[in-house]
């Protein structure tokens, strides 16, 4: 360190052997939030340069994946979410209904046999995920792909530990649900 | 063993089937989850059905890989910033 800051040669290796790594993820979830090559790429881009230009604000042998995915989740949020191909987000409404309707079924469970799902493709799994409303397929992404753990989902999303385990049951519930319906809509009952 | 355990009580299950599946509970915890839901038919078939629903989205969900060209730009991008600085 030199007057608080990290000198270049340690910038440059906390760079490479700690941020570098998450770029498929990094690019993966941009992919999935944007829908599309160019945004993604924008998105990445600009989340490496923030953290280079930031690099003072990061606790070297830390988390870099949960603070390079905040960099990235608030890059998507500041500039993606103003555009005019806003994504759906999930509404109070949405939340409130889907909640009640999730109360009264606590106990019972969504009819998600193996069987049903056995000749879906990978195509037909991603389309649903990426039709769900943004908060949703986020927080899905976050832990069933990236595997992170609520308290790193808390602190990338800004939300409580609770909102993380509450909205990650709806997410995956909806998910079921359209799932289901494509499945049986489809006959994925026969394998294909 | 089933002796140790409390009653079974299906809203334990609906509790903490995620916290297990998402690896959030301690293994010691995780095990006692397992032998009492191996108690009750419903809970032990809703928590295969989770753990597989669970394995299904990691195994079909597309997987992007960033472009070597989108690598070498940010290199470049990062080399310039520091020019600049």
């Amino acid at each position: 360190m030199e007057n608080g800051k990290l000198v270049k040669k340690t910038k440059d290796r906390v760079f490479k052997k700690e941020f570098l790594p998450h770029m498929d993820a990094l690019y993966n979830f941009a992919f999935h939030l944007t829908l599309n090559e160019d945004d993604a790429n924008d998105l990445v881009q600009e989340t490496f340069l923030k953290a280079y230009r930031f690099i003072d604000s990061y606790q070297q042998g830390t988390n870099a994946k949960a603070w390079l995915f905040k960099i990235l989740k608030n890059g998507f949020i500041n500039e993606y979410r103003r555009k005019t191909k806003q994504p759906a987000r999930v509404e109070f409404d949405d939340i409130v209904s889907f909640h009640d309707t999730d109360e009264e079924g606590r106990l019972e469970y969504l009819d998600l046999r193996q069987e049903l799902f056995q000749g879906m493709l990978g195509d037909e799994v991603t389309r649903a995920l990426n039709e769900l409303p943004v908060d949703f397929k986020t927080i899905i992404l976050l832990c069933d792909i990236e595997e992170f753990s609520y308290e790193e989902i808390a602190k990338i999303i800004d939300i409580p530990i609770g909102t993380v385990r509450s909205r990650l049951h709806r997410a995956r519930n909806i998910l079921k649900e359209k799932l289901r319906d494509y499945a049986q809509k489809e006959g994925f009952k026969e394998n294909r | 063993m089933d002796q140790q355990l409390p009653k079974h009580d299906c809203r334990n299950f609906v509790e903490k089937v995620f916290l297990v599946l998402d690896g959030e509970l301690p293994e010691q915890e995780r095990n006692l989850f397992i032998k009492d839901i191996e108690r009750c038919k419903g809970c032990l078939e809703h928590y295969h059905i989770e753990k597989t629903f669970k394995e299904f989205l990691v195994a079909k969900i597309e997987r992007k890989e960033c472009t070597e060209k989108l690598k070498q730009d940010i290199l470049m991008q990062v080399k310039a910033e520091d020019k600049k600085s």
